[in-house]
């Protein structure tokens, strides 16, 4: 039993199945498959019992699938969200700036009360945003939105707390392979290549890391750009689109108050070069041949280096630097000489590839055979695409990808993704590396990525809106 | 399984290399063909000269010889057709029965008759046939001609009619035609050439057609062939995937014509919701509009605006309406429409979404066997462009205002109810950018090809048109020499 728990209730993980996380790498990977499955069981039919009747989506989705308890993993497989559900709120809440009505949408994902908020003064997605951080217990993570819609999560303060553990383990050794970092995570600065603030899970992670890990010290966290990466500035992108598809008359009702702001913040963003210029000034001063922490996306990595080359800077950072290159290329095209620019420039540290969404408490960094190990507290699915079939529990199947995070008690871990996927259960045959437990293999793909040639012609269609703001979005945060 | 063969026709030539595969992640619709870049030299017409031979032959000769080839057009005796029909049954998303009716019909593009009339209507056959004497004042005759020109036509794969379509208008017009396929249709205008080759060998409308596939954005092949040396009017559907490629070479001396990517809606007045009656004959027309082609058309509807009233009264009146639209989807013929086996991934994954956006939506269906999302406001969905396979989104609303602003320049056809409302607001949807005005239910095209597409004449645009102007100096004298006579001025003018 571990040191850390002081009562064997508390260390049966099936009880408290959020305590898992606080496993080092090597217990977590260590567990038996059959005692993950049955930590797995009474995980999900705990949060099922705890939050079937708090969480009002869950409660319909649950009478829908006529299913009033789990009695195997299964039967969660039909309570998985699909990822597009958090973004399912009719676009004219944020046009006619209804965020009662956006609340109310929220609210039904939450355990938290939120029908007493409010939003009478918001003018915008930002407003909303600060209204829910001052008066609730929900943080709200948005996405990138260059998809045309943002979606919302409605993670909580507890889950948030626990995405610090999860960090921090992740700097934890699996057995005796080599660490991920030269130097302890409490010491190491973290350096995100994008906004200090805002209400992206990066944005969010950032402020907890500070105030959990970092002891309150903001020094730490080191920023291309100290100011609040807008909401409103992603969405307008997509509202646009939504006018453009209208007509005339949809163009009039993205109010001017929003389109000041998304102008005032591509005002606010010419003042960017000069927050480059200060990030290398620090960096360069503070932690030149020293191991860091970098959280990035792969375009942004390539332009900070691009303009630290620029600078005359080259090779800033120590060989153990640990650099996590998350969310793809996002339809960017890169030439092909970027590794080469990002390692001159960075040091060479090796791009840390994972496997995660936002919707799960963290992602699974790739082991060195290049497999992401699925970590007992996630439970995964695997599902045809056509029919939400579920494949069998063992052996290797390809499939859409859902899995339920036994983490969060104030929202429904389970997710559905759009990501065709291929996974080894781990039971007839483990991955070399040793770890215990199912595991992904790398080529990851959306199944919403074009089907069939990418020479087909067809005449129905429309173009998508394009707006400076999304451009620039796209080019700079990555 | 076989691994389909598409032939690189050129000139009159079956040229049958399966160099190189294309196709998509399916295997099954998968092919080989010719690597065309080793053709390149022999694809375009050396000279334009060439063309000649064509303006040998009477306008009724070519109706002749195109009306011969549509009663070889017929599936059963023709391997060509069968072997694409073959193939369309593995890359369309229509269904057997659907692409069936539409290669058996095939032939009907080739009707005597309807040929003529497109002719006539379109462009007007004596100015096919020779120089139209247009005006005639003082000593000034002008006369028109309008010539076939060297064209490339990047067409469409979404309906085979469209192949049979581009053939018939370049025939008439007497170019010279490159048809450059797509992926997802590689072989009815391969199988419609070969039937020319099969047939006249030699005949100059045979010698004037190539169909060709090599993948959009292969800069060898392109590079070489958009030049205007070679081409002078590159006729593209498909919009952005198909113009992207194509763009970089435009210069003066090509002409582009763009046949867009369109979407098409619907707007049905008050009147239709006054009776239960009425109420189901209008959905069994509207779940045509949306059923027919399986909704793959440009011009399928998609949003539907109902003057239902958002009103308590009127959302339930659109509900009802809902379902009674979603159950006759169900009962189309199969040779017009038919269920998939799984909806489009992108749109599947905003409907998986959309039964979690509160009580904005009603939800009726939502799979293979199509849908129709009742909006609960007078909002559409936002992925209203990503409809498809018989999804539809009916939004009712209070005023017919709010679906005449939602037309833009993209939208093509729309169907409208009741008839009477036609001539009260089709001027207005035309200000807006509409296209195709329709009565409810009519949306398939049987006789509009003699009418003028996406808001333009694309066979007018076809051609060159050339201005001839004699002027007689004796009537009509130009010469700005104050001293000069008009006898002095025609020896000047004839030396």
């Amino acid at each position: 039993m571990n040191a850390r728990f002081e009562s064997p209730t508390e260390a049966d993980f099936g009880l408290t199945p959020e305590r898992i996380i606080e496993l080092s790498p090597t217990e977590m990977y260590g567990m038996p498959l059959d005692e993950q499955a049955r930590i797995q069981l009474m995980g999900a039919r705990r949060r099922f019992e705890q939050l079937g009747d708090n969480i009002p989506m869950l409660g319909r989705l649950a009478q829908e699938q006529g299913i009033t308890k789990i009695r195997s993993l299964e039967d969660m497989g039909p309570l998985l969200i699909p990822h597009s559900a958090m973004k399912s709120y009719p676009m004219s809440y944020l046009e006619k700036s209804q965020f009662d009505r956006l609340t109310a949408w929220l609210d039904a994902f939450t355990t938290h009360d939120l029908s007493a908020l409010n939003t009478k003064n918001c003018d915008s997605i930002d407003d909303w945003l600060d209204v829910l951080d001052q008066n609730t217990e929900v943080r709200v993570l948005h996405s990138t939105g260059t998809g045309g819609k943002l979606s919302f999560l409605p993670r909580g303060t507890a889950e948030m707390k626990i995405m610090v553990t999860a960090w921090r383990q992740m700097f934890e050794r699996f057995r005796d392979e080599p660490p991920r970092m030269g130097a302890a995570v409490e010491e190491a600065p973290t350096i995100f290549v994008q906004y200090r603030k805002g209400g992206m899970a990066q944005h969010r992670l950032l402020d907890y890391l500070q105030e959990y890990m970092y002891g309150g010290d903001a020094s730490k966290i080191v920023t291309t750009n100290p100011s609040r990466f807008s909401a409103d500035a992603a969405s307008i992108g997509g509202r646009l689109r939504v006018a453009q598809a209208k007509g005339e008359l949809g163009k009039l009702q993205i109010s001017p108050k929003l389109m000041a702001r998304r102008d005032a913040f591509l005002k606010e963003q010419e003042r960017s070069a000069t927050y480059m210029d200060d990030f290398f000034d620090e960096v360069n001063t503070r932690f030149r041949g020293k191991p860091v922490s970098i959280m990035a996306h792969i375009p942004m990595l390539f332009n900070v280096a691009t303009e630290g080359l620029k600078r005359g800077l080259e090779n800033v950072f120590a060989k153990d630097t640990f650099i996590l290159a998350g969310g793809g290329m996002k339809g960017l095209t890169l030439p092909d000489h970027w590794p080469q620019t990002v390692d001159r420039f960075f040091g060479g540290a090796p791009l840390s590839d994972g496997y995660g969404m936002t919707e799960i408490i963290i992602g699974s960094r790739a082991c060195p055979l290049g497999r992401y190990h699925i970590p007992p507290w996630e439970i995964p699915f695997l599902l045809d695409p056509a029919t939400g079939r579920q494949y069998p529990r063992s052996g290797t199947q390809t499939g859409r990808f859902g899995a339920f995070d036994l983490n969060p008690q104030t929202y429904w871990g389970g997710f559905l993704t759009g990501d065709e996927v291929t996974m080894s259960w781990g039971d007839d045959a483990a991955c070399a590396c040793g770890r215990v437990g199912p595991f992904v293999h790398r080529g990851i793909r959306r199944y919403s990525e074009k089907e069939g040639g990418d020479d087909k012609i067809t005449c129905a269609g429309a173009p998508d809106a394009h707006d400076k703001a999304i451009d620039f979005i796209l080019q700079s945060a990555g | 399984m076989t691994m389909y063969k598409v032939p690189l026709i050129i000139r009159g030539e079956v040229i049958e290399d399966a160099d190189v595969e294309y196709g998509g992640r399916n295997p099954e619709t998968r092919f080989r063909t010719a690597d065309v870049r080793k053709y390149i030299d022999r694809l375009p017409l050396t000279a334009p000269s060439a063309l000649a031979n064509l303006y040998a032959l009477s306008f009724d000769q070519i109706l002749d010889f195109l009306e011969q080839l549509g009663s070889r057009l017929s599936l059963k005796g023709n391997p060509h057709l069968q072997q694409a029909l073959a193939l369309s049954i593995r890359t369309s998303g229509l269904g057997e029965a659907i692409l069936r009716d539409c290669y058996e019909n095939l032939c009907r593009v080739f009707d005597r008759k309807r040929m003529r009339e497109i002719a006539d209507i379109l462009i007007g056959i004596p100015f096919l046939e020779g120089w139209v004497n247009t005006r005639s004042e003082g000593g000034t005759k002008t006369y028109v001609r309008a010539f076939g020109a060297r064209s490339v036509h990047v067409i469409a794969g979404n309906v085979p009619t469209v192949s049979a379509l581009t053939i018939l208008r370049n025939t008439l017009t007497r170019s010279d035609m490159i048809i450059k396929t797509p992926s997802n249709d590689p072989l009815t205008a391969a199988a419609i050439a070969r039937t020319m080759v099969d047939m006249a060998p030699d005949h100059p409308v045979t010698k004037h057609l190539s169909v060709a596939y090599w993948k959009g954005g292969d800069v060898k092949v392109e590079e070489e062939l958009y030049k205007p040396a070679n081409v002078e009017k590159i006729v593209a559907w498909g919009g952005m995937a198909s113009i992207a490629h194509i763009v970089k070479y435009l210069q003066p001396g090509i002409d582009l014509i763009t046949l867009d990517p369109k979407l098409s809606s619907t707007i049905i007045g008050r009147e239709a919701f006054s009776g239960d009656q009425r109420m189901r004959e209008v959905a069994r027309r509207v779940a045509l509009d949306i059923g027919v082609y399986n909704q793959q058309a440009c011009l399928n509807a998609r949003v539907v605006y109902i003057q239902t009233g958002t009103g308590p009264d009127g959302i339930a009146a659109a509900n009802r309406f809902g379902k009674l639209v979603y159950e006759a989807i169900q009962a189309i013929p199969a040779h017009l429409s038919n269920p998939v086996r799984a909806l489009e991934p992108a749109l599947a994954e905003e409907l998986e979404g959309l039964r979690f956006a509160g009580d904005a939506y009603k939800t009726f269906g939502g799979d293979g066997r199509g849908g129709v999302i009742v909006s609960q406001t007078d909002q559409p969905v936002e992925f209203a462009p990503l409809l498809a396979n018989r999804v539809a989104n009916l939004v009712p609303i209070d005023d017919l205002n709010v679906a005449i602003s939602a037309v833009t320049a993209y939208t093509q056809t729309i169907g409208i109810y009741p008839d009477e409302l036609i001539p009260k607001i089709r001027d207005r949807l035309a200000f807006a950018g509409a296209q195709r005005l329709i009565t409810l239910g009519y949306v398939a095209p049987s006789r509009s090809f003699a009418g003028p597409q996406d808001g333009m004449e694309p066979m007018r645009r076809m051609c060159k048109w050339i201005l001839s102007e004699v002027d007689d100096p004796a009537l009509a004298p130009f010469w700005p020499w104050p001293d000069a006579t008009p006898a002095e001025a025609s020896t000047e003018a004839s030396s």
